[in-house]
């Protein structure tokens, strides 16, 4: 594919809303879980989730939206479009993608647990879109997607494509999601919530710890972007989407397979240039096992490259997972550094020989592969590089 | 664009006067092996998909996805299990419910039951069911998808079951029901224009954006040398139909109005709804129709 730049960026995390932020909590170590804090849920196995602080939503509260999701979509949007600084020949027509898993949810469990105003939560239960229509007269088109955890980066990439098919200049997309109790019902329903800390890759990984947050992107031509200089934060060089058709909840290596071969094939690279791979890397023994099989299965004789999971860090932020985990890819690119996997003990030796560290890695190139998966069989992988990369390819 | 996007079938199923849907048009399965068990609106858009692909057997179906929008998703499900782990406990909330309670759940079971292997997209929101349609066309054009499957469906979540004693039914409208509304599409190069075809989009999100404009721009994306006073223009308002099927509401009425009834000649069907958004449809209705 012809290489989209990303131009503006923002992110809502556990941690904060800026790179340097995210980074730290990326590296630093240290443990972010604790008890849900909005309300007190009794009869739950666990109730362990890493929630982004009382004191940050306050920060957004004058955002338009009744939801925290809405909310969070005005601040993210606003946040990539203001960063992004596009001129105002550009700004004519600009669409919004943005993905989410319980968008819808939350209107229900704002009527039916928090008591909100019934006529309010009729009104916005009509309108699960996220796209916030206040803060800016969209000129390109707008939508809402869900494909569950694959949802915060399957909507850049098609963002991506509809920016190179000239539908559109410029394109804000991402995903995004909050905690609700009917998510920590469903994941200990499910026996994959967990006490501690998420440990992806390690021998004693048992589940996943629940998060919320989101990030957004503005993407645009990379020719538009470098006509009027603007701050190339990386390139989406190459993606791959696949519905595996099987089970609703287990993942599919043969149909995670799929995205990962379409995506190396539609950025026109090998797998020896991939330099490290943000992995979906949940912290279930499945999850984990499945996606390390797939990548071997594409890799063949390659060994992996470094691989790492924001997951051990922020927790697991469902329709946020796949933006959050892009924007970290745009960090590691800019700092030369992949992150490590937090709390990792021991290397699980029944998944082989895994380039997996507590620690960062150093970089030995400019070309990332990001995986986001979801419930329903959604896999979404994207390959993202700097414009050194490109260049150097060029030649 | 270059050539259009043919649409070869198309199923429409809506509520009984009753507001329930019909046995007639729920697949028969309750549970299946490869799923597990089955809700209303799995059961629903099974038995119109299959509708759908009745007698399109040469399709492989690798190649074939699903895109649907929906505006209250499986949101019956949501509230079923709040309400089973309020008054009953965590331990009756069966594990399948969160899966099947994400709105995306529905392309899911229904791609996994007819193992359709293309991309499966859920889109959300009041005109979902629209934007699934132009979602699809892209997926085509993007070569993704030899054929996709477009439209919507809803079952409106009765929140007022659940409130507490004295709380009266809000609704935007009386009349909310359910529905089924899916279009076939597939690459003109195989059905040689022989069939209705959508040949252009847009979509805005302006405050008043006149019609003309949003023509204007779909022929445009159409690659194509229209003159915009010959298209036939048909303005679909969602707050003024009689019976509200959410998001299948647009599909549902492009389907009624303009795919199987139109003249022959260039339409465009515009949608525009409670929010800023309006969006546009173009499309060639050719003389001899299926």
């Amino acid at each position: 594919m012809k290489s989209v730049a990303i131009t503006g960026s923002s992110i809502f995390a556990p941690n904060g809303t800026t790179s340097q932020a995210l980074w730290e909590s990326l590296v630093d170590g240290i443990p972010r879980n604790s008890k849900w804090p909005r309300r007190e849920l009794a009869g739950y196995p666990t109730n362990n989730v890493i929630a982004i602080p009382e004191e940050s939503w306050e920060q957004i509260t004058d955002f338009p939206g009744i939801t925290r999701s809405q909310k969070m979509a005005s601040f993210l949007t606003r946040q990539a479009l203001e960063t992004a600084a596009l001129p105002s020949t550009q700004m004519t027509n600009v669409g919004c993608a943005l993905g989410t898993t319980t968008a819808a949810a939350e209107i229900v469990e704002l009527a039916e647990t928090d008591k909100a105003d019934l006529k309010e939560a009729h009104k916005i239960n009509q309108n699960a879109d996220l796209v916030p229509k206040d803060i800016y007269d969209w000129g390109g088109p707008t939508f809402t997607l869900s494909t569950a955890c694959s949802s915060g980066l399957l909507a850049p990439v098609l963002a991506a494509q509809m920016i190179n098919s000239g539908e559109v200049e410029a394109m804000v997309a991402g995903g995004m999601d909050v905690l609700l109790e009917y998510t920590i019902c469903g994941f200990n329903s499910l026996r994959v919530a967990v006490e501690g800390q998420c440990k992806p890759f390690d021998q004693s990984r048992m589940g996943v710890v629940l998060s919320e947050g989101g990030a957004c992107f503005c993407l645009e031509k990379l020719e538009e972007a470098q006509a009027r200089q603007a701050n190339i934060q990386g390139l989406i060089v190459g993606y791959g989407i696949s519905c595996d058709g099987g089970h609703p909840t287990a993942p599919s290596a043969e149909g995670i397979g799929r995205a990962i071969k379409q995506a190396l094939t539609s950025a026109n690279v090998e797998p020896s240039d991939i330099a490290g791979i943000i992995a979906h890397g949940t912290g279930t023994p499945t999850n984990d096992k499945i996606e390390v099989e797939a990548l071997r299965n594409v890799f063949g004789e390659v060994p992996l490259p470094p691989l790492t999971s924001v997951k051990s860090a922020l927790g697991h932020a469902q329709g946020g997972a796949g933006s959050i985990a892009l924007y970290a890819a745009l960090a590691a690119l800019e700092r030369g550094y992949l992150p490590g996997v937090s709390h990792l003990n021991e290397i699980d030796p029944t998944l082989g020989d895994l380039p997996v560290k507590a620690s960062p890695i150093v970089l030995k190139g400019g070309c990332l592969m990001v995986n986001a998966f979801g419930f329903g069989g959604n896999n979404c992988v994207m390959i993202v590089a700097t414009q050194q990369f490109l260049d150097e390819r060029k030649h | 664009m270059g050539k259009g996007i043919s649409i070869i079938n198309t199923v429409s199923n809506k509520a009984a006067s009753n507001g329930l849907v019909p046995e007639t048009a729920l697949a028969t399965e309750l549970r299946s092996p490869r799923v597990g068990a089955m809700n209303t609106q799995g059961r629903m858009v099974v038995h119109a998909l299959r509708q759908c692909l009745d007698g399109h057997t040469s399709l492989d179906k690798e190649r074939v996805g699903l895109c649907l929008g929906t505006a209250c998703g499986a949101n019956t499900i949501v509230l079923e299990s709040l309400n089973t782990s309020h008054s009953s406990g965590f331990f009756d909330v069966p594990a399948s419910w969160y899966a099947t309670g994400l709105p995306n759940s529905t392309t899911g079971v229904v791609a996994s039951l007819e193992q359709l292997l293309g991309p499966n997209v859920t889109l959300l929101g009041e005109q979902s069911g629209f934007d699934a349609i132009i979602m699809a066309c892209r997926m085509i054009r993007f070569g993704h998808a030899e054929a996709m499957i477009a439209g919507a469906f809803d079952t409106p979540v009765q929140l007022n079951d659940t409130q507490p004693d004295g709380d009266e039914l809000v609704m935007l409208k009386s009349n909310v029901a359910a529905s089924v509304s899916l279009l076939l599409l597939v690459d003109e190069d195989t059905e040689q224009a022989r069939t209705p075809s959508i040949i252009g989009w847009s979509s805005k999100a302006q405050h008043n954006v006149p019609t003309e404009e949003l023509v204007r721009t779909a022929i445009k994306m159409s690659g194509q040398e229209l003159e915009p006073n010959r298209i036939h223009t048909t303005v679909l308002d969602t707050s003024d139909t009689d019976v509200d099927y959410m998001a299948a509401t647009a599909p549902l009425q492009l389907i009624d109005r303009i795919v199987r009834h139109a003249a022959a000649g260039t339409h465009a069907f515009i949608v525009r709804g409670f929010d800023k958004k309006s969006l546009c449809l173009l499309l060639n209705i050719p003389h001899h129709k299926n």
